[in-house]
């Protein structure tokens, strides 16, 4: 009885299906840990993006224009700006009867933000700028709903 | 005992050896859910005006490559398919109207658009959780082509399997209309 019992339960949970699925996370966006710049200095910061094995996201830009592009945005601070993103280079494939292709990226790619600190900045602090990631990803036979994701990066000044 | 670990194992490998996709018959034979939703042309449509009619239905969103594929095949099939008596509806799957209207624009679609702004309806005509258990039930619907016979049953439905089985080109949605429709 006990065993019977064991396998209908091992059968639950095997088979168990959440009842509303969450979002499925397929991208992790990593900033650099430690970005240190003086006063006046400025840097192209590579944030790092991982795709999921068997997802890719719609490139930036995107060739048609219904479709929504990997977009980083992070503002800028008082003492920091940030310039705009530059995004890799898009890999096409095409869907098959799609009369366009279709450019992404998938596995592990490169945002560079540029980051520049004025001049009268303070030696010493660190400034947490905030910003986001959105995207929308697809598989071979689904798509997501676009996702946006918070993304936090630390500028620690240095002395000149 | 060992009849019990028997039946774990047993019970184990069953559900492992089962495909990931257990195939195109979901929902097939089933009565289409109730709906009424409003379309972007201003008009509510519901299930009850369309019975009697042979009804085809895409799960849409404006941002997905399957569906920009797949519209202006769909558009097309709704012009020819019309002059048989098939009543053709996108059903866009959450978004904005002002996005919508674009989209339509764009694709020159003229058939109506109804507006799920929560999902709901388009989780209602979703496969059950098995398939593609990762996914909302919303998002397993998006780009998908469905048939509803004049009794209000569902009577085809293609879901992607893989990039393969993909058919923007509408051609399985086709023989299944040619196959289903009275023959002239």
């Amino acid at each position: 009885m006990f065993w019977r019992f064991a396998a209908l339960v091992v059968l639950a949970l095997v088979g168990a299906v959440p009842g509303g699925a969450r979002a499925l996370e397929v991208v992790t966006v990593t900033p650099p840990s430690g970005v240190h710049l003086k006063p006046g200095g400025e840097a192209r910061v590579a944030i790092q993006i991982v795709v999921k094995p068997g997802y890719h996201v719609q490139a930036n830009p995107v060739e048609n224009p219904s479709l929504i592009p990997i977009t980083l945005k992070v503002e800028s601070d008082a003492n920091i700006s940030i310039g705009e993103p530059r995004y890799p280079a898009a890999k096409r494939i095409r869907l098959p009867g799609d009369s366009q292709d279709l450019v992404v990226y998938d596995g592990s790619f490169v945002i560079a933000l540029p980051v520049q600190v004025s001049h009268s900045a303070t030696a010493g602090e660190t400034i947490t700028l905030r910003g986001a990631l959105r995207y929308q990803a697809c598989d071979d036979s689904h798509c997501l709903f676009p996702v946006t994701l918070p993304v936090s990066l630390s500028v620690a000044v240095k002395g000149r | 005992m060992l009849r019990g670990i028997v039946l774990v194992i047993a019970g184990v490998v069953s559900l492992l050896a089962q495909p990931v996709y257990a195939g195109w018959n979901y929902r097939i034979g089933e009565a289409a859910p109730e709906f009424q939703l409003k379309a972007l042309d201003g008009n509510v449509y519901g299930s009850a005006e369309l019975k009697g009619k042979w009804v085809v239905v895409s799960f849409m969103t404006t941002w997905c490559p399957f569906c920009n594929a797949a519209a202006p095949h769909f558009e097309r099939l709704n012009q020819e398919y019309g002059k048989r008596g098939v009543k053709a509806f996108i059903v866009d799957v959450s978004e904005k109207p002002e996005v919508v209207s674009g989209w339509i624009a764009k694709h020159k679609l003229t058939c109506p658009v109804l507006l799920d702004s929560t999902g709901t309806v388009t989780t209602s005509y979703a496969p059950p959780p098995d398939f593609v258990p990762d996914l909302k039930r919303e998002e397993v619907m998006i780009a998908s082509f469905m048939i509803i016979d004049p009794d209000g049953t569902i009577r085809f439905l293609a879901l992607n399997e893989d990039v393969a089985s993909f058919d923007a080109r509408l051609v399985k949605l086709r023989a299944a209309l040619d196959e289903l429709l009275p023959k002239q």
